[in-house]
């Protein structure tokens, strides 16, 4: 920190200053993100198994299957989410603070308290502690530990900006910082009012829904965002499309994203002038969505070469188109004459995990190719393994999406839709034919988990051998004492 | 795939751009116009959208609308004071009866007696506890016609409360042209208690204990 001022630094070795302070913790973060990943996959495999053959693993008590479902959401959420956007976010929030981080022990105890409190949580779903409700599946022991971690991690993120150069902002550092100040706000004000003092009633629905919603509108998608701004321009070398569009798409997701929740109780028992904001609400998020895709797409639009080339890229790019789709058909499913078809369908948790896996996701792959080099000094081993993974997950991800939607939409019409029976009297499709319908989408649901399993082992593997090679070589990232010797232009 | 690749911007770079674009829309005075037009048009359109959607679909929301010196609605609670509704028959009727007696309480012409304008269930409220509660078999004749069949015994199915419910329901609709007493749980205990049998009734021990007016 003292370096500055001695003599004038090149952006080149500041940036290398930057990563080395804070390099631990964030390859900690990066490491348990991918553990936690695959974590997510085999529960996710192993529940999508279950779903179309209740008799897999029955007999196990601690696998049954609304454990084994609750485990995979909250490993994948918490889990890979969190360590991916923890680590992602604040090391992209250093760099444009242009200064090495104060206090990186902070940092890397709010990482082991993260990861701590995660495998509590998911531990206490698996041995029966679990509570019901929506993405707050973990036990009221675990709960403390968790929002004090993401406490301790904002504030070290606001020090970094505290101890930072002082300068202009970029939108970047908005949506991490948006990221890191909401989720201790939405966190604690869900487990308050439907954990420690529930509210009553319809309310309680309500809460769930305003933070599912939050937590994934207000949350994972600025960090994803956040992410997506910042490599792209690095990566291409060309400055995104509008500045000035950024900051209003910024604001005005963060103006919007909270009304939106109300849309998924459309039909439900509450007011309808409250679904109807909602639903006004999603529709607006239109104007932040149209800002990110031209920022985002247009920035790279004809520069495919470019995209193909660079690991990190491609991931990233992969992210934000599908992050226009998803929104996009977000906003669909909003309308009340969608949703009356699409609801408590597998639609839903298509459009979920459109938004989780094939944008938040990929992005966050794209800035693990990024920065893993930069963190470890030491390239990628393997292009095989890149190329593995990236064709898996997209492989995979479309196979899933297709089966949801199509599936989910079949299985809505099929409930709103009467048939005759024998009489002429319109009567419903059992609801039995109904379920059994979706089980070819949930078999190829479960061959697309398979695939995508397949490249993060991929991703693992590569991980693990750039880990070792870097520890065998011992480079200078991996020894401080002979850090002097980074030549300026290996890492940036 | 370039495994070792550069970035190609630095992170100066990309905050410079930031700052070159705010004051450039400060110092001319212009920066309204930094938002496209097509920008503009969706704004508009959102806007449109949102206010039409809003007054159209809010079932009558007006923040104004309550009124804190209001008197709750008042429900007719009956002369009993509504000691009585705590178990409600028409529920228990459509739960337990209807398949045999059907919804209106005609029955099926040859197979279950009607309960409209039936003798058996007028009266003496005791005869028609005693066939729920036991059963019936046999030959029976209801308004003129004959009928040969089993009713299921309810005692052990149903508590004295929600028997007398459903009798009570039966035996005053005014739908079905009936207008007898109420039941009261401790009559149908009474019944319960003064005959110790597991079978069905038949219809010459009914008449006998229980004979119709």
């Amino acid at each position: 920190m003292n370096s500055p001022s001695t003599e004038p630094l090149t952006a080149q070795s500041r940036l290398n200053e930057i990563d080395r302070s804070m390099q631990w913790p964030t390859i900690l973060l990066l490491l348990s993100a991918v553990v936690w990943l695959l974590t997510a996959t085999a529960f996710a495999l192993l529940a999508s198994v279950k779903s179309t053959q209740p008799g897999f693993l029955a007999g196990c008590e601690w696998l049954t299957y609304g454990r084994v479902w609750a485990a995979y959401l909250n490993s994948m959420i918490y889990g890979w989410g969190g360590n991916a956007l923890f680590g992602v976010g604040l090391w992209i929030l250093a760099r444009l603070c242009r200064r090495p981080v104060p206090l990186p022990g902070m940092l890397l105890i709010g990482a082991m308290f993260w990861n701590l409190a995660v495998t509590i949580g998911v531990g206490g779903i698996i041995i029966g502690d679990m509570t019901s409700i929506e993405w707050l599946e973990m036990p009221a022991y675990a709960v403390p530990l968790l929002a004090f971690s993401s406490i301790i991690l904002g504030v070290w993120g606001i020090l970094v900006v505290r101890y930072g150069r002082p300068g202009p902002v970029y939108v970047s550092q908005l949506y991490v910082l948006g990221a890191l100040f909401w989720f201790p706000w939405i966190y604690l004000t869900a487990q308050i009012f439907l954990v420690y003092e529930p509210a009553r009633g319809v309310v309680q629905a309500m809460a769930n829904m305003w933070y599912v919603h939050n937590l994934l509108g207000l949350w994972l998608i600025p960090a994803g965002l956040g992410a997506a701004y910042y490599l792209i321009p690095k990566i291409s070398g060309r400055p995104i499309h509008s500045y000035y569009l950024a900051s209003l798409g910024f604001w005005s997701l963060a103006l919007l994203t909270g009304w939106g929740g109300m849309r998924h109780l459309a039909g439900g028992p509450v007011p309808a002038w409250f679904v109807t904001l909602g639903i006004v609400a999603s529709v607006a998020m239109a104007l932040p969505i149209a800002i990110a895709a031209v920022n985002h797409n247009v920035t790279v639009f004809g520069r495919w070469d470019q995209v193909a080339a660079s690991p990190a890229l491609r991931f990233v790019v992969f992210g934000t188109i599908s992050y226009t789709l998803a929104s996009l058909i977000a906003i669909a499913m909003a309308l009340r004459s969608v949703s009356e078809v699409a609801q408590f369908t597998l639609m839903v948790q298509g459009q979920t995990h459109h938004m989780i896996y094939a944008f938040f996701t990929m992005t966050m792959f794209g800035a693990i190719y990024f920065m893993m080099p930069r963190l470890l000094n030491q390239p990628w081993p393997s292009a095989k393994l890149v190329q593995t993974h990236f064709w898996c997950s997209t492989v995979g991800i479309i196979i899933m999406l297709v089966a949801l939607y199509a599936g989910g939409w079949i299985q809505g019409w099929q409930m709103n839709m009467p048939t005759l029976d024998n009489y002429g009297n319109p009567v419903h499709l059992n609801f039995l034919s109904i379920v059994q319908n979706t089980m070819p989408w949930l078999h190829a649901r479960t061959v697309s988990i398979l695939i995508l399993g397949l490249g993060h082992l991929a991703l693992a593997a590569n991980l693990l051998w750039m880990v070792a090679l870097a520890i065998l070589s011992c480079k200078k990232a991996l020894c401080p004492s002979n850090s002097k010797l980074v030549p300026e232009t290996a890492v940036s | 795939m370039n495994l070792d690749e550069k970035s190609r911007m630095p992170d100066d770079a990309i905050l410079e751009a930031h700052t070159r674009t705010f004051s450039k829309s400060e110092s001319d005075g212009d920066g309204v116009l930094s938002m496209p037009i097509l920008g503009m048009a969706l704004f508009t359109m959102i806007f449109v959208f949102g206010g039409i959607y809003l007054s159209k679909y809010s079932g009558d929301f007006h923040p104004f609308v309550f009124d804190p010196e209001g008197e709750p609605p008042s429900w007719d609670v009956g002369a009993d004071g509504g000691q009585q509704v705590a178990v409600d028959g028409e529920k228990l009727y459509k739960r337990n009866c209807v398949a045999c007696h059907q919804a209106d309480g005609k029955g099926l012409p040859g197979a279950f007696p009607p309960l409209v304008g039936s003798r058996w269930v007028r009266g003496d409220p005791d005869r028609m506890v005693a066939i729920v509660l036991n059963g019936l078999t046999g030959r029976i004749e209801v308004a003129g016609n004959t009928y040969n069949s089993i009713m299921t015994p309810f005692s052990s199915l149903l508590d004295d409360e929600q028997i007398a419910a459903i009798a009570t329901f039966i035996r005053s609709n005014p739908d079905w042209g009936n207008n007898a007493d109420r039941v009261s749980a401790e009559q149908v205990s009474a019944v319960r208690a003064s005959h110790e049998r597991s079978n069905a009734w038949n219809v010459e021990e009914i008449l006998e204990l229980y004979p119709l007016e």
